[in-house]
């Protein structure tokens, strides 16, 4: 009680349990989400790249025609750039402080990324499925 | 007004020496964001590539052959893997483990060390099948 007497929250902001961003603790989780699938994506891509010098034309050619391969970089690509969206967002807000400049870069953040995600993902897809027809 | 610009400040960044933990907090920083203009490209590459149908032009980007492209390519490397480690001692102490001071620094050393090694391996098999 002692500690809720000398709370700088209102009760009302107590009540809604979210901070001055409105967003409460969302932000910060799924950046630890996007963070532990990545952890094996990140191992996943090393061990693919580093494997591709090796491979000869033939090799080359399975390794890309694989669904758990094309599955894989998908899926690290959109982790990635949600990952790197979100931890851009907290770079933005610790050092742009005109609030302009601020909503301005965000909102370029959020749209390159959006557009290269499904770019990409379009793209790997429409390359997927000619290797299969 | 006068009064009020004299007022002390509170020591920010400038003031402290430079710790390990500090320098590796502001790394993990740098490295994210290289990585994330890092995978931009990649993707944006990717993407050329498939619909220019594999242009040999387009897909051996000429500009990563040079010197520069070649020490970006080394420097993002680096960043994959120090971001990897460092992010993983990230996610154990939100799991409220290794605050310890001792620890901390050891496992920041361990961090530094890792992504070295990962990174000179990566390019010596690199080069070895070159």
């Amino acid at each position: 009680m002692q500690h809720e007497a000398n709370s700088f929250k209102s009760p009302l902001g107590k009540v809604r349990g979210l901070g001055s961003a409105k967003g409460g603790t969302h932000h910060w989780w799924m950046q630890r989400c996007s963070a532990i699938a990545l952890v094996p994506l990140v191992i996943w891509f090393v061990i693919t790249v580093v494997s591709i010098l090796g491979a000869d034309e033939e090799g080359l050619f399975m390794l890309v025609k694989s669904p758990f391969n094309i599955i894989s970089f998908m899926l690290l690509v959109l982790a990635g750039i949600y990952h790197g969206t979100l931890g851009m967002h907290v770079i933005i807000e610790d050092y742009v402080h005109c609030k302009a400049k601020k909503i301005t870069s965000m909102l370029i953040i959020n749209f390159v990324s959006i557009v290269t995600a499904i770019t990409g993902v379009a793209a790997i897809l429409t390359f997927h499925l000619s290797v299969f027809s | 007004m006068e009064m009020s610009r004299k007022r002390p400040l509170s020591p920010h960044l400038s003031i402290y020496r430079p710790q390990i933990t500090s320098m590796l907090s502001i790394m993990h920083r740098i490295t994210g964001a290289a990585l994330f203009f890092g995978i931009l490209l990649l993707v944006w590459w990717i993407i050329l590539s498939i619909y220019s149908s594999f242009d040999p032009d387009v897909v051996k980007w000429d500009f990563f052959s040079s010197l520069i492209g070649k020490s970006m390519l080394l420097g993002w490397s680096f960043a994959l893997f120090y971001h990897l480690a460092n992010g993983i001692r990230h996610l154990f102490w939100d799991a409220g483990k290794g605050f310890e001071l001792k620890t901390v620094t050891a496992s920041g050393a361990l961090v530094v060390v890792f992504a070295v090694c990962l990174t000179a391996l990566s390019w010596i098999y690199v080069f070895y099948y070159n």
